[in-house]
């Protein structure tokens, strides 16, 4: 089981991702709205993973990144976008993601990659 | 790129993008020049399109394509008001983020704004010339679709 933190500007968003994961078994100890807040989250709740939104307002999903490697080097952040060009998805990976998922996506992709990501 | 081919490659990719995160059977009607958009209640969502060139992509949705979309996305009703506005702004920027990642296949790089989304009545005017087209369940209007580049 992960403690995830959950971060997309949109609030069906949140809410479908936390049913997957939960549903999956693991716990959601955060949900965010902006980057901003992720990274405020993410220093008090210290989670195993974080799930990122790239397109968000305040901050964007890979400013967040960044921040958040600040914070802890061993983060585990995946990117989670509607956007899927090699170029943004080589800069998160770059950027030190751990992995690029594509909205739309469905449970059982967000399990797998939950399970790849932090064992 | 010219114009005309640019519009053509827009237009295919974001319809592309429209089956693809709608994982619908739709058809796409005839495309049309338009300077301006009127909405007639549901759903419209405007995506700022950054990068190769300038514009924006409107999306405008009915309520009922947008119960069906996540019914099949996500087998689930939508009964809340704020969740609806919430799924359909998000509906917006995935077919907008699709709509680029298939133009990025031909070349052409993109960035989106999140998306501004109105509901009601309304109509855009004055916006630099742009391509349009409904995209249909069988008979049934589910969405139009536009895209307006600048330059």
């Amino acid at each position: 089981m992960a403690r995830v933190l959950v971060v997309d500007d949109a609030a069906f968003m949140r809410m479908m991702l936390t049913n997957m994961l939960v549903k999956g078994g693991h716990e959601v100890v955060g949900q965010a709205e902006n980057g901003k807040q992720a990274v405020a989250m993410y220093g008090s709740l210290s989670p195993d993973l974080v799930t990122m939104d790239i397109t968000m307002p305040e901050m964007d999903g890979l400013a967040a990144l960044k921040s958040i490697l600040v914070l802890d080097s061993g983060a585990n952040v995946v990117m989670c976008s509607a956007m899927g060009q090699q170029s943004m998805v080589l800069e998160a990976i770059k950027g030190g993601a751990k992995d690029f998922i594509v909205k739309p996506f469905d449970e059982a992709k967000i399990l797998e990659t939950v399970e790849k990501v932090v064992g | 790129m010219e114009k005309s081919l640019l519009f053509t490659t827009a237009l295919n990719g974001s319809f592309q993008a429209v089956l693809t995160v709608l994982q619908g059977d739709y058809e796409r009607g005839a495309p049309r020049l338009v300077t301006q958009h009127r909405i007639d209640g549901g759903y419209c969502g405007v995506v700022g399109l950054l990068g190769d060139f300038k514009g924006r992509l409107i999306v405008d949705m009915t309520e009922n394509a947008i119960s069906k979309a996540a019914l099949t996305m996500y087998g689930m009703e939508i009964n809340d008001p704020d969740m609806l506005v919430s799924f359909s702004s998000e509906l917006v920027n995935m077919i907008a983020g699709n709509a680029c990642t298939n133009l990025s296949n031909g070349g052409i790089h993109l960035d989106i704004t999140p998306p501004t989304l109105m509901y009601g009545s309304s109509s855009f005017l004055g916006f630099p010339e742009g391509v349009s087209f409904d995209v249909f369940d069988g008979d049934e209007r589910m969405l139009t679709l536009t895209v307006s580049l600048e330059g």
